[in-house]
């Protein structure tokens, strides 16, 4: 089922305990499907049991439509569908950690 | 036949720092500043205080143990201080000491008084957990973190509930962005920036499945509340806000060694807000409550804490949280104030300044925030992890 | 007759392609590419934890309290004093009245710790006597030593009546030959020159002891089934058959190019292998080699199926694996490159040994309790009995949670918790039986961690206090072996 992703990157988003940064999209080729990621950087340093971060990809999915419209902030909206089928999340969650170096993949 | 302390005491003056990452004031300054605040606003001096309840859990690194730190810093007159610690119910420990002395008729005014502060410790995070764990416990227990531990609850809930992680994450960004939207409204906040949902869910990962924003953080702070009997109440103001229960319910072992609980909700809250309601004559706390202030350390937390207080039936909370139910806007409004996701945790003060914004809104003064005409407000409070803790549940009213 | 009752076996989960080490460090010393792959302890294993999952294996379905001794052999215990072998056997849940010691300082320490042992049961002062080892012996980043050396332990019972192998006797020799060593303060193993160890000790030794023994009764090469020896230099190893006139049919198979050379684990881990390969009257020479050499014979009887069945031993652990697909992991893991911890990840609160002396049943050897008026198991062990209905004083027995296995009721991937080996993994496990409490799970993905997964217990080094020197263990929770 598709989903909209709203393409905002380069912008810091802070929470009580942390912040992170998206630094970049990237398209990946995967079986005849091109899978949008982003990467980013995350730390936390204000939480209650310790300090963290890392270098993260995080994947919206499958791109149907490619920055079809706006938003309301003037933000580019994609259309995407999950990657939800587990092995095809293993497939691209190798791919993603060769190409880029990361610590973390979640799918969305 | 015990009949509760409902209605028997009033709180007649509350005050609230600002919370952050206070470089510029050590536990003194914070103490002084909420207490000033609660003076002015219930219109007393300070010899009129007969006796308080300090509430300081990690606090201790600094300014030792003891009533004194309270006593010393306030210069109170050879009064009684009794420090409380109960983990991060402490705020909330503090009150009802202050609370049942009143209603024993053993003193006509108190205070109650919780200050943290935390980052003067040169690391991130609380100090000394290992110290605050136990010696056998460090034999035996997994190298928890309070994240962690919470995430084990969100785990079992998916299982049980048969929910995919993306949806489980999307309700609990839910919980996060309504949060951060009421804090941005909140001069006293930490952190006072509105998040989207989909900026939420792009965080990173803290403890699976919980991410960034799922997650409360460390801040310095202090709130202060001055408490009288009922009937002299109306002498210092004309809307004293009522004391209607203070309840708290300790983990039993159980929940940790026993295997009857499912790990998808918290024992001792089902039984606090039971005692709680039945204190406060609430029969119906869908219907009745008017807004409430929980421990939203992690948002699992708060998401289960709907259920266990009876406002919400079980494994339909995230039905509730999608249809705004908890928003500003919503049936009852949940963390109004933006909660400890905007607030951070200095852990003595939070079940004060929980307190302080029910007060605030039953007496019309919560400004951007403001609620239309609130009659019950309800705090929960929380400490340890969900096998293992105590839970304070308050309800306060007109 | 004196010999061999059971057997046990353990190898780390984590195996390394030895390409990765070459790739790694090859550029510093080209000589050392070795093929296939070695055996590496995690993060949370050492000599003793190892030993005591190869004992947990060699007692299964037996008695503990059987056991009146335990001898632990190794070249890297973690202390040089507080009884090692006893650590063990508190682990293993053994009585007090026993005899204990470590055999140590030697690669050949195993064996002899094996004939002592099987003395000790001739002599009627022992009755079952466990003897483990287990090494994770660490060479220098760029060595030779760091590719050949991997990790590993195994267990063997001894006894008197109804073994799986009768022991016929064993012939030694002894030699201050100075090949390996490692004084008091030395931290990696240091050799002398290959060629040396090779042609004046290596090709010798081995020869020596078999020739030995094979005089003391009378034995031709082509009376034993199977020779086991340490293979330290893959080139010699099949010339030292040749010399003893072994065909290939005779020799167990090395474990070098799959686990690597274990040191004092070594020789055992191979009888093991062996044991798993005979049939009844098959004879066994074992030989090991380190300052000399020892040689045993065991004839194996008809009970030997009895164990075999019922046991990991080498076959059975050899095939679970995960891949460590990171060279800097296998050096962080053994302190090899001081990583940074942080504040928080070096705090660490003074173990109160008080505690642990009153709690060493339940922590070392998970030892809770059972309510004698309910039947709940419970850990750590109660006084006041869990059962919300029940809630009897003082109404308990000791019950041992080790050898149950479980089931995760929940679990989590901690980024923020300190870990070795990142994410920290733990959750709730429901035992078999009955009784609950949380774990540090290991050896295991946080993407297979499931709700309901079936879990077993694996002793584990729980912590390091480098300020106080202390070296703490408790148990963890594994994916079940089988």
């Amino acid at each position: 089922m598709a989903k909209e992703y709203v393409h905002d990157i380069k912008r810091e988003v802070r929470s009580i305990s942390g912040w992170y940064e998206l630094e970049k999209e990237v398209i990946l080729e995967v079986d005849d499907q091109k899978v949008l990621f982003t990467v980013g950087t995350g730390v936390v340093d204000s939480s209650c049991c310790g300090v963290g971060g890392c270098r993260f990809a995080v994947v919206p999915g499958y791109i149907v439509k490619l920055k079809d419209r706006r938003n309301d902030s003037g933000l580019w909206i994609s259309e995407v569908n999950p990657v939800t089928d587990e092995e095809a999340q293993s497939k691209i969650k190798r791919l993603i950690e060769e190409k880029e170096i990361v610590q973390q993949v979640q799918f969305l | 036949m015990a009949e509760g302390i409902k209605d028997k005491v009033a709180i007649i003056g509350m005050g609230c720092t600002k919370f952050g990452e206070r470089w510029d004031a050590g536990s003194e300054d914070l103490i002084v500043e909420a207490f000033s605040e609660a003076l002015e606003d219930a219109g007393i001096e300070k010899k009129d205080i007969q006796a308080a309840w300090y509430g300081s859990c990690f606090d201790e690194v600094n300014v030792g143990k003891s009533g004194t730190p309270l006593s010393l810093s306030l210069k109170l007159p050879f009064i009684p201080v009794t420090r409380v610690e109960n983990f991060c119910a402490t705020g909330s420990e503090a009150l009802r000491g202050a609370a049942y002395a009143v209603a024993a008729g053993a003193a006509d005014i108190c205070l109650a008084l919780g200050a943290e502060k935390l980052k003067d410790t040169g690391y991130g995070g609380l100090p000394d957990m290992a110290q605050a764990m136990g010696s056998k416990n460090r034999l035996t227990f997994p190298t928890i973190t309070a994240p962690g531990a919470f995430a084990t609850m969100a785990t079992r809930y998916m299982n049980k509930y048969g929910l995919k992680p993306e949806e489980l994450k999307e309700t609990l960004a839910m919980i996060s962005s309504k949060s951060h939207s009421n804090g941005a409204k909140n001069p006293k906040a930490h952190l006072r920036r509105a998040v989207t949902v989909e900026q939420i869910l792009k965080a990173p990962i803290i403890a699976w499945p919980l991410g960034l924003f799922d997650c409360c953080g460390v801040s310095d702070g202090a709130a202060a509340a001055i408490v009288c009997r009922a009937d002299m109440a109306k002498n210092f103001r004309p809307d004293p806000i009522y004391i209607k229960s203070m309840q708290i319910a300790l983990s039993h072992g159980e929940e940790l060694m026993y295997t009857d609980w499912d790990g998808t909700y918290v024992k001792t809250a089902v039984h606090c807000a039971a005692r709680a309601y039945q204190e406060a004559g609430i029969k119906k706390p869908r219907e009745e409550i008017s807004m409430m202030e929980v421990h939203d350390c992690f948002s699992i937390t708060e998401l289960v804490t709907m259920e266990d207080l009876g406002i919400s039936e079980r494994g339909k909370a995230p039905n509730d949280v999608r249809d705004g139910f908890f928003n500003l806007d919503g049936k009852i409004p949940c963390q109004p104030d933006g909660g400890l996701k905007c607030f951070g945790h200095p852990i003595g003060a939070s079940g004060l300044r929980m307190m302080y914004e029910m007060y605030k809104q039953l007496q019309g003064k919560a400004g951007e925030r403001q609620l239309k005409a609130p009659k019950i407000g309800l705090t929960h409070n929380m400490g340890g992890f969900p096998a293992m803790n105590l839970i304070s549940v308050n309800l306060i009213g007109l | 007759m004196a010999g061999i009752i059971s057997y046990g076996g353990y190898i780390p989960r984590y195996r390394i392609d030895r390409k990765l080490i070459y790739k790694a460090m090859g550029w510093l010393n080209p000589a050392t590419f070795m093929p296939g792959e070695k055996a590496v302890a995690n993060f949370d294993e050492d000599s003793l934890s190892m030993a005591v999952e190869a004992g947990l294996d060699c007692l299964t379905g037996l008695e503990h309290s059987g056991v009146d001794g335990v001898y632990f052999a190794t070249t890297t215990a973690p202390y040089s004093e507080r009884l090692n072998a006893e650590v063990i056997a508190t682990a293993l849940d053994c009585r007090s009245d026993i005899r204990a010691a470590d055999f140590t300082d030697t690669p050949r320490a195993g064996t002899t710790a094996i004939m002592a042992a099987l003395d000790a049961v001739k002599a009627g002062s022992s009755n079952k006597v466990l003897v483990c080892a287990g090494d994770i012996r660490v060479g220098k980043p760029g060595s030779a030593q760091e590719e050949t050396f991997g990790d590993g332990a195994a267990a063997f019972l001894v006894g008197e009546d109804d073994g799986i192998a009768k022991f016929i006797g064993s012939s030694s020799v002894s030699y201050d030959f100075v090949d390996h060593w490692r004084s008091k303060d030395d931290r990696f193993d240091r050799q002398w020159e290959d060629r040396f160890i090779r042609d004046v000790g290596y090709t010798s030794f081995i020869i020596e002891s078999l020739a030995g023994l094979a005089k003391k009764f009378a034995i031709e090469p082509n009376q034993v089934a199977k020779v086991v020896y340490p293979c330290l230099y893959p080139a010699d190893f099949p010339k030292i058959a040749k010399i003893l006139g072994l065909g290939p049919g005779q020799i167990v198979e090395p474990l070098l190019n799959q686990v690597g050379y274990t040191g004092t684990a070594d020789p055992l881990m191979h009888l093991v292998k062996a044991l798993e390969e005979t049939k009844p009257g098959d004879k066994i020479a074992v030989v090991s080699f380190g300052a000399g050499s020892d040689a045993l014979l065991f004839e194996v009887t008809d009970k030997i199926d009895e164990i075999r069945n019922n046991r990991r031993g080498i076959g059975k652990n050899l095939a679970v694996k995960r891949e460590l697909t990171s060279y800097e992991k296998m050096v962080s893991f053994r302190d090899i490159l001081p990583t940074e911890k942080g504040i928080r990840g070096e705090m660490m609160a003074f173990t109160a040994l008080s505690e642990l002396w009153r709690s060493r049943r339940q922590i070392l050897a998970l030892v809770g309790s059972k309510c004698l008026a309910c039947g709940t198991p419970q850990f750590p062990a109660q006084r006041v009995c869990v059962k919300p209905e029940c809630g009897a004083v003082d109404r308990m027995e000791g019950y041992r949670f080790s050898d149950k296995k479980g089931r995760v009721i929940n679990y989590t991937g901690d980024n923020l918790a300190f870990s070795p080996n990142p994410p920290a993994i733990y959750g709730t496990v429901d035992f078999e039986g009955g009784g609950r409490f949380w774990f540090d799970f290991t050896d295991v993905d946080l993407d297979k961690v499931k709700v309901d997964m079936p879990v077993e217990m694996s002793f584990r080094r729980k912590y390091v206090d480098d300020k106080f020197g202390i070296h703490g263990y408790f148990w963890k929770a594994v994916p079940v072996l089988d």
